[in-house]
């Protein structure tokens, strides 16, 4: 019952997500203070217009601009640099 | 609690060598992200009076980092450290790790150069904060080597959101024993608040046990970058 209302509540985060915007599944997210390393990584990159973390559900969600694409081998690098674990990206631009 | 024991918890800025969102007193396999800086100034000291310095912190990779630490005065020992985080496991809420630890202290003015080494583990949930330390101090001259032993527990009172204020309460259990045959015991409360990226730890360690003085304090101011 746990899990079914666990991958419904990701499924609504997806639904959710805006065009222009990723959400990413992040292990490790503990505590603001460490997570704002991922912020800071993340708003390096060109074209990403902002960064939040929901650090209960392990989420973090990138509003990029227009045409701008995140790959996988990227986000892998990313997160580890800065001290986590991706897990995959949940939500993708429409 | 006397005065002077109270001014030591309010003062505004106090010392700690300690990283990031690790223990106060204790050593913590806290590391930095790739590239980041972490810059802290702070107070250290006891009844008998305290000292001011700074400390800066790179991160060279995301588990491997690197510190210095100045006195503000220019006249107390400076101190180079590395850690290095060689396992981590990451969860959903949930990260635990495990740091080697060296410490090198090059005090001038009483012509001596001691070392530390050691293991930290740590363990970090939304609620819940436990770390272990085991470190070895070689002390230069004719004074015993020192074996450091570190238990500590946190507590985040109120869990909120990545903007929100953090605080995490928490109590270390500090054991020094010399080799030389004494041993000294502190129990040592302590709080570790942050909003973003910038952070306040508190912490004031009372002797338990052993032939030590009275309390000794500590505070970091820090941010990251």
């Amino acid at each position: 019952m746990k899990r079914v209302l666990w991958i419904l509540t990701l499924a609504l985060w997806a639904q959710a997500a805006l065009a222009g915007e990723y959400v990413m599944r992040v292990d490790g997210l503990a505590c603001p203070f460490c997570a704002y390393g991922v912020e800071k990584k993340l708003k390096r990159l060109e074209g990403v217009k902002g960064v939040d973390v929901d650090l209960d559900r392990g989420l973090v969600r990138v509003e990029v601009q227009d045409g701008v694409t995140l790959r996988d081998e990227r986000l892998r690098e990313l997160f580890r640099d800065a001290g986590f674990t991706y897990r995959g990206t949940v939500a993708r631009p429409q | 609690m006397s005065a002077r024991l109270i001014s030591l918890l309010v003062l505004p800025l106090l010392w700690g060598a300690a990283q990031a969102h690790d223990p106060i007193f204790a050593v913590g396999p806290h590391v930095i992200y790739r590239g980041g800086v972490q810059t802290a100034f702070g107070w250290r000291g006891d009844e008998g009076g305290g000292k001011l310095a700074a400390d800066l912190t790179y991160g060279l990779t995301g588990d491997l980092a690197l510190n210095l630490e100045l006195p503000a005065d220019g006249a107390g020992p400076v101190e180079a450290a590395g850690k290095y985080r060689f396992w981590r496991r990451d969860a959903l809420r949930l990260q635990e790790s495990t740091a080697l630890a060296v410490r090198l202290i090059d005090d001038r003015g009483a012509n001596r150069r001691d070392a530390v080494v050691g293991l930290t583990y740590g363990y970090e949930s939304r609620t819940w904060y436990r770390w272990a330390a085991l470190r070895y101090r070689r002390n230069a001259g004719a004074r015993d080597d020192v074996l450091l032993m570190d238990l500590v527990l946190g507590r985040r009172t109120w869990p909120g959101g990545y903007r929100d204020p953090d605080w995490v309460w928490m109590v270390e259990w500090n054991g020094v024993r010399r080799l030389g045959g004494t041993t000294d015991g502190y129990l040592s409360p302590g709080l570790f608040w942050t909003l973003r990226n910038f952070a306040v730890k508190l912490g004031v360690q009372l002797p338990v046990a052993g032939n030590v003085d009275g309390p000794r304090g500590r505070t970091t101011l820090e941010w990251h970058w």
